[in-house]
């Protein structure tokens, strides 16, 4: 009776559903309403299940005019672009933290890649999980401030 | 818990205006029953931990908190979760405050679990005791305030499930962390937080854990 979902493994399929053709994402759901439903819901992952050298290959061949870098310029109706999407540095949740680089997939967010800053510089490793509550916060406050 | 019994609820207005602000009602849809593991190996293995993305023929990119937010209309622009771990006495207290946990039954679940932490039977069991017991109080007296707490106490145990079953779920861990029932106790709250970031952050976790994985398995053979 009780599902249990390996959410971050569906993100991840539909995340590859979103920006790489051919991967998978032949099916799309009749039904979906772009200016209200989440993205993740416009495919049915019913066919694909390629093998992992399929995949391999398909990924290895595939140029840049198949990879769809920023896809959601329709979906902004429902979901508007935060400025907090480009903060780097370090993520938490609880006692927990991760490396969050936008500024090294600047492509994804329709601008020009240069080259990526040391990773020393955009996440210090001798930070603590308050300050980066803190710095979370003032990339927020600076989010919401009026240019 | 979604059966014939626990639906119907589940378009009542009471259960839509507590859901509904919440931000969090959409994991019920957002997730697939479906995963293409070839599809998610071939981009595993070309996981970088230090820099949370994969690195692919034509560069690196990664799932970003724009796509959380697209995907999946997850809030991103919100505090951070930001919870220490609590004891399992502390446990006991939450559950009991929020939930209706009776005392005898929460000792119980953290000793099982051996931590401040509940099986996902538990909450089924308890979010059909909460219903029932609404539906009949109702039934007798209308909607008291009572009535009205143990809705709150129905919705609270749902949230925590269900992102329990969504965001929170790995290999190893077949329970839910009390601890985040602090992000429930006022519904009109829980969207102030940035669940997006949770999503995220778990994806960059696994996705490191998975690749270490592969990488082993390949050494081996």
């Amino acid at each position: 009776m009780c599902l249990y979902i390996y959410m971050w493994l569906s993100l991840v399929q539909a995340w590859v559903f979103q920006h790489f053709q051919g991967m998978g994402n032949k099916d799309v759901w009749a039904g979906y309403i772009e200016n209200q439903d989440p993205r993740a819901m416009l495919f049915l992952p019913l066919s694909g299940l390629g093998t992992v050298d399929n995949y391999k290959n398909h990924l290895d061949a595939l140029d840049l005019t198949r990879v769809v870098m920023a896809p959601y310029g329709d979906h902004r109706a429902a979901r508007r672009f935060e400025q907090v999407n480009l903060y780097s540095g370090w993520l938490r949740f609880g006692d927990r933290m991760v490396r969050y680089l936008p500024e090294r997939v600047l492509r994804q967010f329709g601008r020009v890649q240069t080259i990526p800053r040391h990773l020393v510089e955009s996440a210090p490793p001798d930070v603590n999980l308050a300050e980066i509550t803190n710095r979370f916060r003032r990339a927020l406050d600076y989010a919401l401030t009026p240019q | 818990m979604h059966d014939k019994e626990t639906i119907p609820i589940m378009v009542a207005q009471w259960w839509q205006d507590r859901l509904q602000g919440t931000s969090l009602g959409w994991l019920q849809d957002t997730s697939y029953s479906l995963i293409d593991h070839g599809l998610i190996c071939t981009f595993m293995e070309r996981w970088h931990e230090e820099t949370s993305n994969f690195h692919l023929p034509f560069g690196e990119m990664t799932v970003t908190l724009d796509d959380v937010a697209c995907l999946q209309h997850l809030p991103i622009d919100g505090m951070l979760l930001s919870q220490e771990t609590i004891t399992r006495d502390e446990a006991v207290e939450l559950m009991e405050t929020y939930l209706g946990s009776s005392k005898g039954d929460a000792l119980k679940e953290v000793e099982k679990t051996k931590g401040a932490h509940f099986q996902f039977g538990y909450f089924e069991r308890i979010f059909k005791e909460r219903l029932k017991e609404q539906r009949d109080l109702e039934t007798e007296y209308g909607v008291t305030q009572e009535v009205q707490r143990l809705r709150d106490q129905v919705v609270r145990i749902y949230l925590l499930y269900l992102v329990g079953i969504t965001i929170f779920t790995n290999k190893s861990q077949w329970v839910v962390d009390v601890v985040y029932m602090r992000y429930f106790r006022d519904f009109d709250l829980v969207a102030d937080y940035s669940w997006g970031v949770v999503a995220l952050a778990h994806l960059y976790r696994e996705s490191t854990m998975m690749h270490v994985e592969t990488a082993v398995k390949w050494q081996d053979t």
